[in-house]
């Protein structure tokens, strides 16, 4: 996989956009809870985690009240580890307080097959029983392998599976964009 | 009646290191004459020996025999085999046997491709063995090898003793109270193993005191092997070997644990085989294989429960070569033995026994144990590539070709041995 | 060495950042320790045998919580009550392990060097639970894990370790885990039991005196006190009264030389032998805090060693 080259076909967000995306989330979060009481953000490792801190940072703006926001590592949990990650890097889990009885919002930045939302779920289940878990996404770009569905999407993307959606978040990667690659042609962009 | 034409010839001993053509005829060496110069009378059968090392025969100085004939176990005739592929004419057989029968027996045996001559026990249950009667039956040497010496009281006696029947005591110098328990030389990589160590002390406090015994109450002292350089300075009026493996090996062959390179003495440290290697190259020790086999399942395991031992008889003399060169390594293997044990070898001068070697010199093999002619199968050198290999040996004036396979073109039938 | 599924037999193949990298997994995995429900399925189908040729109920219970935390199934062999009761070789029994599907075999063993020997057959990757004086590379990693959450750093610490350091695989894995990681060790016990060569061998201080070797010391490493490898009548160690004279470890000298610094010792502790009573009370003790990491540590290893050996699935 590392050894594709892979080339930039378009950018499916741009800083704004996504900035926009984010908001009317946030908004339809609280609107869905009507407010943030029990509300949990809880983020996926790694590009959910900073996802989720802006949608809390959203919702403060027009709440006045940040709901917690918690962070998961799943690798624990996956069953997709490949040889690509020779030695997968295990990150920590953080919960800001115990999960049972609470309303999640998991939040990740792409959905695809829902094989890492699946193992999220099992692990949000495993630290608690929560009376509700609901699922937050930038992306849906299709071809699920389970039956799991996305409660807010900020844009669904068709793509063919050769295609590659890759999130950029100042956080991360020093900038906020979303772009669709492709295989082949000149020297990769990754 | 062999004629062997057109191999380099080094004999120090006749003086000898160039082209020469070799006539054996009855068991004795006939002639030595400049390559191409005209035959003596009588019918010969050449053999071609371009390309090819002569050497007087080759006797090992130090090699366990076990007289329990067992189709698992090395016993006489496997040995022998073993020998013979590794260029030898002639093997010390350090059988631990007390019993003048047995030796008699040992002596007596025929259709060996080497001359075997036994060593018997120099004690039996804590005291001397019939020295007399065993050298009566053919034990030109004595020694309770690899067992430790005796304590200083009946190693006294031994070498009195041994004097008045006119054999060698052979010393395997091991302090009991400072080898205990070791496995392997005492020192940095012992320490980083976890392994328990044999300090150098044991060696150097053993030859010491053996020396000192043989400077106070005389007789004939040589030591087994050394492992030690500062073992050299104590020798005193004793002789002693040094195997191929402390010539060519250091304490490193044991990490990874590799239970081949388990020996007694140990395998020490690089200054300790310069020193040894450097005494050798000066013909002041005699060249020994300390082939000392065991069973597989007594070697591949964990290094602590292994046997100390390993399968040498097959690489001591090539591995030797490489390292001495022809001369010195003639002084070693062949010369000093003979001188020391009394034996009739040593040099290839007219009239004495047809017992030679020939080595491919540049001829580069991989040491692969599962090939030995040996039963044991565990060495220290297993995978490495040794220059210099034994073509076919002379005993007794007849050809032995101890590894069928690789014998140069032209030597005759490999069942010349029991003609 | 870790690399492709490999055996772990000792930290030779480990730098200080794949050692680092270790100790961050283990903090992951101490996090999972924490929750309701301990466990976690990443190594879900996956059999660890525990070969134990030594009796150890520490290390062993550590291994076995280890794997369940993570999933796996876990298969205990101890030498009493098995076919290695039977003479077994060790050959043979790890050929048993790869026929039983083990993915992994956790050796103990009183031969130096017997996990090389196991790991170098083949049949199945092996990680060493302490074998003979050779070495225990969980037991230095946990000491490094529990050292690092109190201090927050292991670089630049002055590490002393106290003992009978000739017979001690913890005293070879941990020295070498504290040099790699850049701090600065001296080695002190008695001179029997503690041979010059260490010092070059494990790129460690040699002292005798054991005021100075505490001076200004950040952690102390108290070793046990082998009884049971004291067979070489070479008198080693006379008495426990002179031990005790010369490197017993009491509040006192503590407190004199190195106040602060943290105390550990792999246990299982001979309260009254090697340590006073009362030095176990001080702040600075961590055995327990040692006790926990183990099972973290060890999670971080098995997972390493059997998820990096996996194939696309």
């Amino acid at each position: 996989m590392a050894a594709l080259a892979l080339r930039e076909k378009a950018i499916l967000l741009d800083e704004e956009a996504l900035g926009r995306a984010l908001r009317r989330m946030a908004h339809e979060i609280v609107e869905r809870h009507a407010g943030t009481r029990g509300l949990l953000l809880v983020g996926i490792r790694r590009r959910g985690v900073p996802l989720a801190r802006r949608m809390a940072r959203e919702i403060e703006a027009f709440e006045a009240v940040a709901p917690p926001i918690g962070e998961l590592d799943i690798t624990l949990y996956r069953d997709d580890l490949t040889t690509k990650h020779e030695h997968p890097q295990v990150g920590r889990t953080h919960m800001p307080e115990n999960p049972a009885g609470k309303s999640i919002v998991l939040v990740d930045d792409v959905l695809y097959t829902g094989r890492t939302v699946r193992a999220a779920l099992d692990a949000l289940v495993d630290l608690g029983r929560p009376a509700q878990i609901q699922l937050a996404v930038l992306i849906d770009r299709g071809h699920r392998e389970l039956p799991i569905r996305a409660d807010y999407v900020g844009k669904n993307v068709p793509t063919a599976k050769r295609e590659v959606v890759e999130v950029r978040l100042h956080e991360i990667d020093g900038r906020d964009e979303v772009a669709l690659l492709e295989p082949g042609g000149g020297p990769g962009t990754r | 009646m062999i004629a062997l034409r057109g191999g380099r010839l080094c004999d120090p001993g006749a003086g000898w290191d160039g082209p020469a053509d070799v006539y054996l005829a009855g068991g004795l060496v006939a002639a030595v004459l400049p390559a191409g110069a005209p035959a003596p009378d009588g019918c010969w059968q050449a053999v071609p020996c371009d390309g090819l090392l002569l050497v007087p025969g080759p006797v090992d100085a130090l090699c366990r025999v076990s007289l329990q004939p067992d189709p698992w176990r090395e016993d006489v005739r496997s040995a022998a085999a073993a020998a013979a592929a590794g260029g030898y004419t002639a093997v010390l057989a350090y059988t631990g046997s007390a019993d003048p029968a047995q030796i008699a027996a040992l002596a007596a045996m025929s259709g060996l491709p080497v001359r075997l001559h036994p060593v018997a026990a120099l004690t039996r249950a804590g005291a001397l063995a019939d020295l007399g009667l065993l050298a009566d039956a053919g034990a030109v040497a004595f020694s309770d090898w690899p067992e430790p010496p005796p304590d200083a009281g009946l190693m006294r006696r031994a070498l009195e003793y041994a004097a008045w029947v006119g054999r060698p005591v052979v010393a395997h110098p091991e302090d009991p109270g400072l080898a205990r328990g070791g496995v392997m030389h005492e020192g940095t990589v012992s320490f980083a193993l976890g392994l328990r160590g044999v300090p150098a002390a044991a060696e150097t406090v053993a030859v010491a005191r053996d020396a000192a015994l043989q400077r106070a109450f005389g007789g004939r002292l040589h030591f087994a092997a050394l492992s030690c350089g500062d073992s050299l300075p104590l020798l005193s009026g004793a002789t002693a070997a040094v195997t191929a493996h402390h010539l060519g090996l250091t304490e490193d062959a044991v990490r990874g644990y590799d239970a081949a390179a388990k020996l007694r003495p140990p395998l020490r440290t690089d200054e300790d085989r310069r020193a040894l290697l450097a005494a050798a190259l000066e013909g002041r020790l005699l060249l020994a294989s300390g082939h000392d086999p065991h069973l597989p399942a007594d070697k591949d395991r964990e290094y602590d429960y292994a046997a100390a031992g390993a399968s040498a008889l097959e690489t001591a003399l090539p591995l030797a070569l490489g390292l001495l060169g022809p001369q010195a390594f003639v002084h070693a293997a062949s010369r000093l033995p003979a001188a020391v044990f009394g034996l009739a070898g040593g040099t290839l001068a007219p009239g004495r026994p047809a017992d030679l070697a020939a080595f491919a010199p540049d001829e580069e093999w991989p040491v692969d144990p599962a090939g030995f002619a040996s039963r044991g199968r565990a060495s220290p050198l297993a995978g490495r590539v040794l220059r210099g290999r034994p073509a076919f040996t002379c005993v007794d004036g007849r050809l032995v070709r101890g590894r069928a396979a690789a014998a140069p073109a032209g030597v005759a039938d490999p069942d010349a041995t029991t003609a | 060495m870790l690399a492709g599924g490999g055996s772990v037999c000792d930290l030779d193949a480990l730098d200080a950042p794949d050692i680092g990298a270790v100790l961050d997994t283990s903090e992951s995995m101490a996090e999972v320790l924490c929750r309701p429900i301990p466990r976690v399925p990443a190594l879900r189908g996956r059999t660890v045998m525990l070969l134990f040729y030594e009796a150890s109920t520490r290390t062993r219970h550590s291994f076995e919580l280890a794997c369940k935390a993570l999933g796996a199934d876990s298969l205990t062999l101890s030498a009493a009550t098995s076919s290695v009761a039977k003479g077994e070789s060790l050959r043979d029994t790890m050929r048993t392990a790869a026929a039983m599907g083990a993915d992994l075999v956790v050796l103990r063993h009183p031969a130096s060097g017997a996990a090389h020997y196991a790991a170098a057959l083949g049949l199945v990757p092996v990680l060493n639970a302490g074998d003979g004086t050779h070495a225990h590379p969980t037991q230095a990693l946990l000491d490094l894990f529990a050292v690092r959450r109190r201090t927050g750093r292991l670089e630049g610490l002055r590490v002393c370790i106290v003992g009978d350091i000739l017979h001690s695989r913890v005293a070879r894995s941990s020295a070498a885990a504290f040099v790699k990681m850049g701090a600065a060790l001296t080695l002190c016990g008695p001179p029997t039991l503690l041979p010059r060569a260490a010092g070059p061998a494990l790129g460690a201080a040699v002292e005798y005196d054991l005021g100075a070797a505490l001076r200004g010391a950040d952690v102390v490493m108290v070793l046990r006190l082998q009884h049971e490898r004291h067979d070489d009548g070479a008198g080693g160690l006379p008495s426990l009264g002179e031990y005790r004279r010369g490197w017993g470890i009491d509040a006192g000298r503590l407190l004199r030389h190195c106040p602060g610094a943290l105390l550990l010792h792999p246990g299982p502790v001979n309260r009254g032998a090697e340590l006073s009573d009362e030095v176990l009370d001080l702040p600075g003790a961590v055995v327990q805090d040692q006790v926990a990491a183990g099972v973290a540590v060890r999670m971080a290893l098995l997972y390493r060693i059997l998820e990096g050996g996996r194939g696309a699935e």
